[in-house]
């Protein structure tokens, strides 16, 4: 499907299917955490009215509703992976893709984020996670490992019924986060 | 993603790089403002050229002059009447195409003379009273003489301001006006009574220089003092000619200085010709025809009529002003042609200049192109994107080149003030714009495609 859809069919999917967040954020220098935020459903073709709410809908999710006139440069790595998340999560896609999303992160700020995943998880959304950290991937519900291009083991904690002990174990700070690791990027 | 939003984008893009989108701008700027300047100084030029053409009466005006009988009706000369009195009868009668006409006997070699000066004024001439409106003429002081006086051939003339200047001098000269009605001229040893002056005759360009040599003050001549030659006063031509009139009722002229035939060429004419013509031969016949546009069917009505009065000998040939005409149309065409390569050049130029900005900033812009389509965007998203931010360009720098070509024609007005005052139509500006318009739309084409067609993953990846 995706193999023989036309570059206008890719663009649409890209924008309504999916969301993508980035190791290094690839926000806007030019445009402000509002105006990035909106950027997607500019080409979704929303009216500015409806675009500016749903944008500052998504700013709230992520707690970055207060900074919504900053420019990127003026925010912490961290601050700026949020507005990414908002922009990935804007047009309500099926599915997230984020490739090493805490990679240019320091630890703590990283465990922020993967906290937002863990909570969007929960919250019924489908969250794609590559990393080369597995600390970050002990965290996730459901893990594929590739070496060398091929799945090396995959492990699933609901299938095998262990998610309710990890969970209750609470292992680590951002144990619970429901993510499979997958190999597509960007 | 709409129009209104890519022009939006386009906006603080060049607002984001303001000086750099200045300096892309100004070559539209200046070559917008080149392309008005240009036409508006060719239209100026075309209004002086045609000031002249109206100045000697106009397109509609057709001279009949006498002319060798044709080689064919050789044997016919000794019958050949010449151009009389009796075709004017004639034509008013039967050529209702004719608006006006206006017999004419010229005085050639005239001179004029007062008080020890003389002087031979271009044209000399006997004519009707409608003389008057046949050439432009606007009386400035006394009268033109009328009916009357030509039936009694009275003594009477009206001269133009050259023939005044010459023989009671200019304003210039002894600065003062010198009305010359009343005053008596001896013209080829006969007394005759001025009546009336005609205006100076002069083009806005002329007028323009002689505003301005009174403005200055006047330089010191050096040496004797000395005519210094013919082009100093009276401008162009056709002007001067106008200003170095003497007009005299026709029946003085034919009586007083029999002067029947005069205009008769030298070849057919022979002295005794010119005595004894029961109708008063004419030098020329000026004919006013009432429209333009039918030119051809009026001068076919007068060749028609005249025919008949000639008796089938054609001895007579027809002058009009539609070569001169169609000179200025030439030199107009020319001007605008040259003038217009020349500012369509340098709006190309700057329509290079913007290609080239477009492409150095879609590869700078290589990784926010990636992000737009890594967010949705679809090609057709950046290729408007990229060409309305080409366009807008275009378009700010369309219309300040507009308000420019006002101060553009401004400065060439400071630097020559005499020439003809350059003219800015709309229709210029109009053009000027749409191919501003046109030359963004070209401009962006390319880096608009160019940066359409990245592929996303590649450009978030380029640094």
């Amino acid at each position: 499907m995706i193999h023989d859809a036309s570059p206008r069919e890719l663009a649409r999917i890209r924008n309504q299917k999916i969301g993508f967040v980035f190791q290094f954020f690839n926000l806007l220098p030019k445009l402000n955490v509002l105006q990035n935020v909106e950027l997607p459903m500019i080409y979704s073709g929303l009216a500015g009215r409806e675009r500016r709410e749903r944008a500052v809908q998504a700013l709230r999710m992520v707690e970055m509703d207060n900074r919504a006139k900053h420019r990127p440069m003026q925010l912490s790595g961290g601050q700026q992976q949020r507005t990414a998340i908002a922009r990935a999560l804007v047009n309500n896609p099926k599915i997230v893709f984020a490739d090493e999303p805490t990679g240019n992160l320091d630890s703590h700020t990283g465990e922020v984020i993967l906290e937002l995943f863990r909570k969007l998880s929960q919250e019924g959304r489908t969250i794609a996670l590559v990393t080369h950290d597995p600390e970050i991937a002990a965290v996730t519900p459901r893990r594929i490992e590739i070496r060398d291009g091929k799945i090396a083991r995959h492990v699933d904690l609901k299938l095998a019924g262990l998610d309710r002990v990890n969970a209750e174990r609470g292992t680590r700070n951002a144990e619970q986060a429901a993510n499979p690791q997958s190999p597509t990027a960007n | 993603m709409n129009l209104w939003n890519a022009i939006l984008i386009g906006f603080k893009e060049i607002w984001a790089h303001k000086f750099r989108s200045l300096l892309t701008m100004l070559g539209i700027i200046l070559g917008v403002s080149s392309l008005v300047a240009m036409s508006a100084l060719v239209k100026g030029m075309e209004v002086g050229a045609k000031e002249a053409l109206i100045a000697i009466g106009g397109l509609q005006k057709v001279r009949i002059e006498p002319q060798d009988v044709p080689i064919q009706q050789w044997q016919l000369k000794d019958q050949a009447v010449g151009v009389t009195i009796n075709d004017v009868y004639a034509l008013e009668a039967s050529a209702p195409l004719v608006a006006k006409i206006s017999p004419e006997m010229r005085l050639f070699g005239a001179t004029a003379s007062k008080k020890g000066k003389s002087f031979r004024p271009w044209n000399c001439t006997g004519v009707w009273p409608v003389a008057l409106e046949m050439y432009e003429h606007v009386i400035h002081y006394g009268r033109m003489f009328n009916e009357i006086d030509d039936e009694m051939a009275r003594n009477v003339c009206v001269i133009g301001t050259g023939v005044r200047d010459e023989l009671f001098g200019s304003p210039e000269d002894i600065g003062e006006e010198i009305n010359p009605v009343g005053e008596t001229i001896n013209i080829n040893g006969q007394l005759f009574t001025v009546i009336g002056m005609f205006d100076h005759y002069e083009s806005e360009q002329e007028r323009k220089e002689r505003e301005l040599a009174k403005l200055q003050p006047k330089q010191a001549s050096t040496g004797p003092k000395r005519s210094r030659g013919w082009s100093g006063r009276g401008g162009s031509f056709a002007f001067r000619m106008k200003n170095n009139t003497l007009l005299m009722p026709l029946n003085t002229v034919w009586m007083k200085f029999r002067a029947a035939g005069a205009g008769a060429s030298k070849s057919s004419s022979t002295a005794a010709d010119t005595v004894n013509v029961p109708d008063p031969r004419l030098s020329v016949l000026e004919v006013k025809i009432a429209d333009v546009d039918h030119i051809n069917i009026a001068l076919q009505q007068i060749r028609n009529v005249l025919m008949a009065t000639h008796k089938g000998i054609e001895d007579f040939s027809f002058r009009t002003q539609e070569e001169w005409a169609e000179n200025i149309n030439t030199f107009i065409h020319n001007a605008r042609m040259s003038g217009g390569i020349i500012a369509g050049i340098s709006l190309l130029v700057g329509g290079i200049g913007i290609m080239n900005i477009m492409l150095a900033s879609i590869s700078e812009r290589v990784r926010e192109i990636g992000i737009r389509k890594a967010v949705g965007a679809a090609t057709e998203d950046v290729f408007v994107q990229i060409l309305v931010e080409s366009i807008v360009i275009a378009v700010l720098g369309g219309l300040v080149g507009l308000i420019a070509s006002y101060g553009l024609v401004r400065l060439i007005v400071s630097f020559s003030p005499t020439d003809n005052a350059p003219i800015i139509t709309i229709t210029a500006m109009a053009i000027a714009f749409f191919f501003s318009a046109c030359v963004g739309i070209m401009a962006g084409l390319f880096p608009a495609f160019k940066a359409a067609r990245l592929d996303p993953i590649q450009a978030l990846r380029y640094e």
